[in-house]
């Protein structure tokens, strides 16, 4: 089952899904299979967290899960 | 003094025939990110990917590699992007099972050579016959009382010499890996996807490089009960391997968690790193015992975070997948008996019966999986059509990162007009001997279908 996400964060960064560039940019809806990923950012390391688990559920292209980062 | 002689050569010939054993597959010491063949890093790929190709080349013997040729011969002689090149010079992958994966190895191995040398070399040769000819040399018997060394073995020597130039995995590696060639075994014991690169074998710490692409194409058409399984060493773990975090993720989350696919793949993956004292060896039989379509690999790499697919997501604009299904259906007589199937009809069934029945499903996962990627970016556009012509506010919803058409094309004898001609193709046998008259025609079809493939017209108009 597929499941949709966005990671926001202020700068674009390219998306790191369980530590592989994954092509997605932040602020695109990514989409991933419906189980426990880690997610992470390309570059500088000067946000928090350095990284999140999730494991989104019930989710749309329209209604996506959003993963934060803020900047350190 | 007679006994004396009878005895020394009794003991050389023992000697000789323990002497017989498998090429086992070399260790890896330590483990180098990227080393050796796996698919080509994204920064090489990204601009080749707008149009992405993928061929899934299905087993069936010498019908399933006259068939693929025929579609690659075809690919070969579309134009596309206004006459500057051809659709086979556009395919990134090929995924094969069996009787395909001579065709997709012969191609990875020599280009377009394939299409001078191949028939010869390949198609139009009795191959079962110069088998069983390699079977009646007394020196082979000899070999084949040596417990490591079994009837696969000699045709591993058959295709390696005689097919494949003794060339190695290194040799595919320096072709540029583009397309990238995956060959497909089953692993015996787990009934799993085995496919040959150097990220399943840095799994076993073993360099694929040193392995003869014969050995891998006869691992992935070792059809059961006629063919004995292939031995594989898995070597102590390459200094500095660790399992990738999708294995690790997938494992965490347990087979009652929320994907139970993914724990399977991961687990199937992960217990010949965690538990090699328990599993010294694997081995190997027709890759059509887990997918006879080979599309598997290609879903798995779409659908998985650590597969290249998945990866490339944002970067294609044209997604083409175009499976050569040899399946047949050959006259049944068993039907016709009161008396049960015998022991011999009873096992050949019990074999094969699983590599048909799921290559029809296979064939609709692949196509929903990928429907649905392609859905959910017109999700949002429709969507966002909606807001515009409703709200004056301007709200623009997210992009989806990925914006690709699909396209499932699917070579079938049940596509062949003729009726006629259709049931003398679907009574075709699975073996590797089939007249020149029966190659020419099932590479003749094998263009015919591709040439009326609605699917296909429709990408050809698109790109070309």
């Amino acid at each position: 089952m597929n499941e949709y996400i966005i990671v926001e964060f202020e700068d674009t960064r390219e998306v790191i899904i369980d530590d592989a560039l994954s092509g997605y940019k932040t602020g695109d809806v990514i989409e991933i299979g419906g189980c426990t990923h880690t997610i992470c950012l390309e570059g500088k390391k000067n946000y928090l967290p350095l990284e999140q688990d999730i494991n989104p559920s019930g989710t749309s292209p329209i209604l996506p899960f959003k993963v934060y980062f803020s900047k350190d | 003094m007679k006994i004396k002689q009878g005895n020394s050569v009794l003991v050389l010939l023992m000697l000789l025939s323990g002497c017989a054993h498998y090429l086992e597959n070399d260790p890896k010491t330590i483990f180098e990110a990227g080393y050796g063949y796996q698919y080509l890093p994204k920064a090489e790929t990204i601009e080749q990917d707008k149009i992405y190709v993928a061929l899934a080349l299905s087993g069936g013997g010498t019908r399933a590699a006259a068939l693929s040729y025929g579609v690659m011969e075809k690919l070969k002689a579309t134009p596309i992007q206004n006459g500057n090149k051809n659709l086979m010079e556009e395919v990134d992958l090929i995924s094969s099972v069996s009787g395909g994966s001579f065709t997709a190895a012969y191609y990875g191995l020599f280009g377009d050579n394939l299409f001078s040398d191949f028939k010869d070399k390949f198609l139009y040769r009795d191959i079962q016959s110069e088998l069983t000819q390699k079977l009646y040399n007394p020196v082979n018997w000899l070999r084949l009382m040596s417990p490591n060394f079994n009837r696969i073995d000699l045709a591993i020597e058959l295709y390696d010499e005689t097919v494949f130039n003794k060339k190695t995995y290194q040799d595919l590696d320096n072709n540029g890996k583009r397309p990238f060639i995956a060959l497909n075994a089953t692993n015996l014991t787990t009934g799993s996807q085995f496919t040959f690169t150097q990220t399943t074998f840095d799994i076993l710490g073993s360099d694929l490089s040193t392995l003869p692409v014969a050995r891998a194409v006869a691992s992935s058409s070792a059809f059961p009960i006629l063919l004995s399984p292939v031995s594989y060493k898995n070597h102590l773990a390459s200094k500095g391997f660790n399992l990738s975090r999708d294995i690790e993720n997938g494992l965490k989350d347990q087979y009652d968690g929320p994907d139970p696919r993914r724990y399977l793949w991961a687990y199937n993956q992960s217990i010949y790193h965690t538990n090699k004292a328990e599993r010294p060896y694997v081995h190997l039989m027709d890759g059509g015992l887990a997918d006879n379509i080979g599309v598997r690999y290609i879903s798995d790499n779409f659908n998985l975070s650590s597969g290249f697919l998945f990866q490339r997501k944002t970067a294609i604009k044209e997604l083409i997948i175009i499976i050569v299904n040899a399946k047949t259906q050959p006259a049944e007589s068993l039907d016709k008996e009161e008396s049960p199937p015998k022991l011999i009809d009873v096992a050949y069934k019990t074999a094969t019966v699983s590599m048909d029945n799921y290559s029809f499903e296979s064939i609709q996962m692949i196509s929903d999986i990928l429907k649905i990627s392609e859905r959910a970016a017109k999700e949002i556009l429709d969507c966002q059509a909606v807001i515009d012509k409703q709200c004056s506010s301007g709200y623009k919803l997210p992009v989806m990162g990925h914006d690709f058409k699909v396209s499932v094309v699917e070579i079938n004898f049940l596509n062949v007009k003729d009726s006629v001609k259709q049931q003398r193709l679907l009574s075709l046998p699975t073996s590797f001997s089939l007249s020149k008259e029966e190659v020419d025609e099932l590479i003749s079809v094998g263009k015919e279908l591709l040439d009326q493939s609605k699917a296909f017209k429709e990408v050809i108009t698109r790109i070309k």
